[in-house]
């Protein structure tokens, strides 16, 4: 099943991002805290391509049985679409329309639907419950990411 | 940890820290100030949060380990009131929800993954797993997280 938190949860992270953004200096957009891991504009860009990946895994595991999950390489695709020249806040924007389809499809699946399987090359099987409620967590990863950069402490009350 | 995803397990540990970010950017005065109306201050928040985790963590022991489990449910306006959130200090709620998350989150590191398919009944959602009650801490978190982050 899906709880009412974690569609409320998926609705609002576009918006949660966008505000982070906001409170993000802009010199530390660029800036690889973690040589691992993507900048702050590359999550942006990466958040904005990933979500219909994420829509073609649930159309397909509605439709196909043990449907194979499509994936990507996600350092790849930073490099062959140019992650470290898109704007942030146009990715933002990409990825708020892109999760109003997600969360459109998933409320518009019936019940049943939710423990159809997928299978994801990697993690194996997946119910689209799973993979509705990984969707949230790959979400906070990336929101505690770039909450890392939020420069200062409290500011002065005013 | 055999929870439905490793991004999940992650959340539960990082949501607190993100709050904290949060909390860290607003001034005093942010604490008191409610912009809507319906909804609980960044100082009930705090409360709230704090409060709820040892009811989270009684309804993840309770489906891991008693047959037909029902979950409790509480009133959190009444438990504003009962409590009184209004004057509680929100640094202390603060440290209590983390406190708080980091015995649910070793509760759950523990637990085999055939516990995760135990059921609980939940007198609004019906039935729940042990993992869907994981899945709804992280859900309620960003919900509370959104919230947050409107006040910036």
């Amino acid at each position: 099943m899906v709880n009412s938190y974690v569609l409320l949860g998926l609705e609002a992270s576009p918006s949660v991002f966008e505000r982070l953004l906001s409170v993000v200096p802009d010199d530390l957009w660029d800036v690889r805290a973690d040589p691992d891991r993507f900048t702050v504009r590359e999550v942006y860009a990466h958040l904005a391509e990933w979500e219909p990946v994420l829509q073609a895994r649930l159309s397909g595991t509605l439709l196909t049985d043990r449907f194979i999950l499509p994936n990507y390489d996600p350092a790849e695709l930073a490099i062959e679409h140019g992650y470290a020249k898109i704007d942030p806040e146009e990715s933002v924007e990409k990825f708020r329309r892109g999760r109003a389809e997600t969360v459109a499809l998933i409320r518009s699946l019936p019940a049943a639907a939710y423990n159809r399987v997928g299978v994801h090359p990697i993690r194996g099987p997946m119910t689209i419950g799973d993979q509705i409620n990984a969707m949230l967590g790959h979400d906070m990863y990336h929101i505690e990411q770039v909450s890392q950069h939020i420069r200062g402490g409290r500011p002065a009350a005013v | 940890m055999a929870f439905v995803n490793p991004y999940i397990r992650r959340a539960l540990g990082s949501n607190p820290v993100i709050i904290e970010r949060l909390v860290d950017q607003l001034p005093d005065s942010a604490f008191d100030a409610r912009p809507d109306p319906e909804r609980f201050t960044l100082r009930e928040v705090l409360c709230h949060l704090a409060d709820w985790e040892p009811f989270f963590l009684e309804r993840l022991k309770g489906a891991a380990t008693v047959d037909n489990f029902r979950i409790t449910v509480y009133d959190e306006g009444q438990m504003a009131i009962d409590n009184d959130y209004a004057h509680q200090d929100p640094r202390d709620a603060l440290k209590r929800y983390k406190s708080g998350r980091d015995a649910y989150l070793a509760y759950a590191a523990s637990l085999p993954p055939e516990a995760l398919d135990r059921p609980a009944y939940h007198p609004e959602q019906g039935k729940l797993t042990a993992g869907d009650l994981i899945n709804i801490v992280v859900g309620h978190d960003v919900y509370h997280i959104d919230q947050i982050s409107a006040m910036l």
